[in-house]
């Protein structure tokens, strides 16, 4: 096993990473038209 | 419930489960090794991981608990899950290029190279134990509903549901149940679809989606967002980026029976993709689920629906000194049932915003209905409670002279008024986990039921 002190490598940002957090608030925008809509 | 299986729902049942079983043993064949039991062989790519992760996080429980919310509460409850993308996508950046890089077999390895053995035995008992509460309840509450499906012994049927659980899963370890999870959110998906096209075609012609939709919001059950501060609320959007974000990191990053799942994964990439999957697909799923919930509710604006869904409580309640009163108020319960089913026709086709708010009426008072329902079977089961709660309510009520002081009979009053809502918290008075199965029971196809069936018993790991 390596050692768990070592610094870990740096990660980088994957875009889809964006589109999931994106897609979350997209919902979000969703859910509130829905709201609006119906209830 | 007036419906079990047939012989058709028994056939699809066993073919389900035998072929999905099946594939399971056959696919793990000759998998001798600890990585391969542990780590599932390192074989798994994104799409098998990411409906893992799902099926694991999916019990029984959830499907006929969620659409039960939905169907009392409305859609609110989908925002509980607004904080897992975020923190999937922490787990991706944080936790799963630490477990990748140290190539543990579990999150508590890391902990004894990171800590001690000491701290990675405490993390593993917490665990243990943990799971092993929550695999009483996955198991348990299954097997109450298919004892009654059934009529089979629970006690019996725990035992049997369990031993199967435990053959499989230490026969073929992680790999065994990771293939066959695939197989098993299709065939929970494809009988959830079914089920909620069913129900839009049972409810009247006269009635379109959208207009049902509108009987739904009419009543409440579409106010998906709360943007409310309120602490006594316990699904809003707050709590659900909150609270829902620091849940989801401690599950999904440091439970085993998720990490397990992703550390099956053929290489980094697959696992955060996986994980990201899960993140991209959960909120909608629940919505999905959640629609299903508020189709039936619909349905039932149509349909007759029972007082409380628990069919043995209801008879309990029926047989007890308490008989009478139950049934004086099942006939209110029809009584609203005829006017409900008049406003919610009138409602499709004018959309009225004074029938609007009728309907909102008569669905707050057969929520009292209900509530009552529920403390009177518990009042039947339940001597102890029964006497606790007249003797107070002869303290409250004989207070005409004022002989209490105010503080002291405000006190009792509240106490008085807990006891009541109470009642509604008992495993046998509470039917929300009842409501969809007995929909599923008695309005849908033969066949479909044996399909249902299936999805109860296969999330049961």
């Amino acid at each position: 096993m390596h050692n768990p002190d070592q610094p870990q490598p740096k990660q980088k940002w994957d875009k889809m990473y964006t589109i999931v957090l994106i897609a979350n608030a997209l919902y979000i925008v969703l859910f509130y038209f829905i709201t609006a809509s119906f209830a | 419930m007036q419906q079990t299986l047939d012989w058709i729902d028994w056939t699809v049942l066993i073919a389900t489960l035998a072929t999905i079983v099946g594939y399971g043993t056959w696919k793990t064949r000759g998998s001798k090794n600890v990585q391969d039991y542990v780590r599932g062989g390192n074989s798994s790519k994104w799409w098998t991981i990411g409906l893992s992760v799902m099926a694991t996080q999916a019990s029984a429980i959830t499907f006929l608990s969620t659409t039960g919310q939905a169907f009392s509460d409305g859609m609110g409850f989908v925002q509980f899950y607004f904080g897992l993308p975020i923190a999937m996508v922490i787990i991706c950046l944080v936790f799963i290029p630490l477990y990748h890089r140290l190539k543990v077999y579990t999150a508590y390895e890391f902990l004894e190279n990171r800590f001690d053995l000491k701290t990675r035995t405490l993390t593993a008992i917490l665990f243990l134990i943990q799971r092993g509460l929550a695999a009483g309840i996955t198991i348990f509450a299954p097997a109450i509903i298919l004892s009654v499906v059934l009529g089979w012994n629970i006690i019996t049927l725990n035992i049997i549901i369990g031993v199967l659980v435990i053959i499989y899963t230490v026969s073929g370890g992680t790999k065994a149940v990771t293939v066959t999870q695939k197989q098993q959110m299709f065939v929970i998906f494809a009988g959830m679809i079914a089920a909620l096209v069913i129900i839009i075609n049972l409810i009247p012609d006269k009635v379109s989606f959208t207009d049902a939709i509108d009987i739904a919001g009419a009543t409440g059950k579409m106010q998906v967002l709360d943007f409310s501060f309120d602490l006594n609320n316990r699904y809003t959007v707050w709590t659900g980026f909150i609270g829902g974000t620091f849940l989801m990191l401690s599950y999904f990053g440091t439970d085993q029976s998720q990490v397990q799942r992703y550390l099956s994964g053929k290489s980094m990439k697959e696992m955060q993709m996986g994980l990201l999957f899960n993140g991209l697909l959960k909120v909608p799923m629940q919505f999905f689920i959640l629609l299903v919930g508020v189709m039936v509710f619909v349905f039932y604006q149509f349909n007759p629906s029972p007082l409380n869904f628990i069919d043995a409580s209801t008879q309990t309640v029926l047989a007890s000194e308490y008989g009478n009163d139950y049934k004086i108020l099942q006939d209110k319960q029809i009584e609203l049932f005829d006017t409900k089913q008049r406003l919610s026709l009138a409602y499709a086709e004018s959309k009225n915003p004074q029938l609007k708010s009728e309907l909102f009426a008569i669905d707050s008072i057969e929520k009292t209905y209900r509530l009552r329902s529920k403390f009177l079977i518990k009042k039947a089961i339940d001597p102890e409670y029964a006497n606790k709660y007249e003797s107070l309510e002869k303290e409250v009520k004989g207070n005409a002279m004022g002989l209490l002081k105010k503080g002291t009979f405000n006190e009792k009053t509240t106490e008085l008024d807990k006891l009541y809502k109470d009642a509604a918290k008992d495993t046998e008075t509470n039917d929300r986990d009842y409501m969809f199965i007995t929909f599923i029971l008695n309005h849908l196809p033969k066949g479909l039921i044996g399909l249902l069936s299936f999805f109860r018993i296969s999330l049961l790991r």
